[in-house]
This record gives C-alpha cells, structure tokens and sequence, in this order.
C-alpha cells in the first residue's frame, strides 16, 4: 500500500496490481503450427516464445518454448522467460486463421521489445517444433498506440 | 573514316539500349518493392475479428485492444492494463480524472473502494475533486497531479 499527500489536503491512497498484458497473435492458418518470440536482441538464440498449433487429431496446442539454440534439439518445450500469468495461454482456429492468446504479468510495462515472428508448415513432433518455413524479427512499441481508458469497479 | 561512320550508326543504338535497360531496371525495383517491401506491412487496419466466438475467457472479453498488422497477413493485438486500488480520501469524497486536463474520463467516488484500470503509461491527471459527493466537481478548481503507474503518484 502506497499513499500520497497533495495540496487540499487529498489523501490518495493505492495498490499497484501488477501489469498484464495480453497479446494475441492472429495470422492464416491450415496446418503446421504458428509462433511468436519475445528477444532481447531480435536474435532467436535465447528468445522465449509462445508456439500454437492445432494437431492432427484437431486438439489445439499452445506452449512457451525457450529457443537455447539454433538446432532443433535446442528448442525446449515448457522452458523460457516469458512472465506468463496464472490465465492459462489459448489457441483457438477460426475459419483459416489461428489466434494465439496469452497474458504476460511485468512489473514495468513493455516498451519497445524485439518480436520474432514465425510459422511451419509440419506438425510438432514428440515436443519438437519442425524447422520454421519463413520468419522475422520486428521491433514492436508497446507503449506508442495503446490509447488510456479508465473503468471504476 | 570507316570507323568513325560505324561509332556514329552504333551511338543511337547504344543510347537505346541504355534507355531500355534504365526502364526494365526501374520496373523491376519497383515490382521487387511492392511485393517484398521489406516485410513490413503498410495496412494500417486489421480484420474485424469477433473472439466471443472461439476464444475462451478472459480473452473474449477483453476490450481496448490495440492491433496492428505486423507481417504478412500476421496481426498482433495488445492490450495492457494496469490496475490500482483507492482506499480512501481524507477529505475528498469524489474525484475527476483527465487524461489532458480538457475532458473528464470518469468521476470517482472515493468512499466507494473502487479499482481504476488504466492501458498505458500515459499520465494522468485529476481534474477536479469535491469535499461531498452532491458537490459538482469544479472543473476551475483544478487539482493537477500525474499519476505515473510504475513509480506511483508524483504530485507537481
């Protein structure tokens, strides 16, 4: 709890919960799976990153994997940095699109933070990803753009 | 002689040449730019998605969604909230938030315990605040302070 005193004698007084961010990634979808990387560089060695896919059997797949390496052993499923939240991430296909959804807990919002973004088009494997059939690496503000709201409760 | 006639009739056709080459040159920049373009999308706008249909809570509910389209046909959207609680006032009962000091957003009753949720680190501002909750805020009265959400509240 933190309070603060102003002229007149305004008392404020308030919690910080916490930030959450949520993200979801929509882009064309028919088979194989979808990813997006959250870098400290824009490289992939040492990125976390959350990995959709919906699998044969038509059961939706979303998973953090830390990307220790450029070979494919060195993707590990389950591993990685990404703040995740207790909101348990979703995947969900909607005509030929895939949506990934997942919430991010910081204590200091995103500002400017290097994405990868990459698909491929096999099926994950005994918790391996398949090598990716195109990606890249953008820079994305997270601060510029997000328009201030209030809501009481 | 003979060979200053045969650079004479050779020269047009050499600036021909040269002028086709300048053109199929800039074509093909210019075909290369509109399908590659550096993989950055130029829309500005993203499909109008509707995710109460598919998507399970609390992402269907979620408003204020900023998106963007990143790569390819690759959207992103992001909404980043931060929340605070307010306990009490010692003197106010109600307050009035801006974001410019121009338009009020919201006015809050402090006696309620109530939850402001905010999207972005932008400051923000009181307007106003009144000692009773039938007092109208005055919006002359401006109480001005900035309300910074990863640091907490820094008053000027």
């Amino acid at each position: 709890m933190q309070s603060n005193k102003f002229s007149n004698d305004l008392l404020f007084q308030y919690i910080q919960n916490g930030d959450t961010t949520t993200i979801i990634l929509s882009a064309p979808y028919t088979i194989g799976w979808v990813g997006i990387g959250f870098s400290r560089d824009g490289m992939m060695v040492g990125s976390s990153a959350m990995v959709g896919w919906i699998s044969k059997h038509g059961h939706a797949k979303i998973n953090q994997f830390y990307l220790r390496g450029r070979r494919l052993s060195e993707v590990i499923i389950d591993k990685g940095e990404l703040p995740l939240n207790n909101v348990p991430a979703a995947v969900a296909t909607n005509g030929a699109e895939i949506h990934l959804a997942f919430q991010l807990q910081t204590t200091t919002p995103f500002q400017k933070q290097a994405i990868l973004l990459a698909f491929g088009s096999k099926y994950p494997q005994n918790h391996h990803l398949s090598r990716h059939e195109d990606k890249t690496a953008i820079v994305f503000d997270f601060s510029a753009g997000l328009k201030p709201f209030l809501t009481a409760v | 002689m003979a060979n200053s006639r045969s650079w004479t009739q050779i020269w047009p056709l050499f600036v021909r040449v040269c002028f086709l080459n300048l053109v199929l040159n800039f074509k093909i920049t210019a075909l290369a730019d509109d399908s590659g373009n550096g993989g950055v999308t130029t829309e500005n706008t993203c499909k109008n998605t509707n995710y109460h249909t598919f998507l399970p809570p609390p992402y269907q509910n979620i408003s204020h969604m900023i998106c963007t389209p990143v790569w390819h046909t690759f959207e992103l959207r992001v909404s980043s909230i931060c929340c605070c609680l307010v306990v009490s006032s010692s003197t106010h009962s109600s307050i009035l938030f801006s974001h410019d000091l121009l338009k009020p957003i919201i006015h809050f009753d402090l006696v309620q315990i109530g939850l402001i949720c905010y999207a972005s680190t932008e400051l923000l501002y009181i307007m106003s605040s009144s000692v009773s909750q039938t007092t109208k805020p005055n919006i002359n009265s401006t109480l001005k302070f900035c309300f910074v959400l990863d640091t907490g509240i820094h008053s000027f």
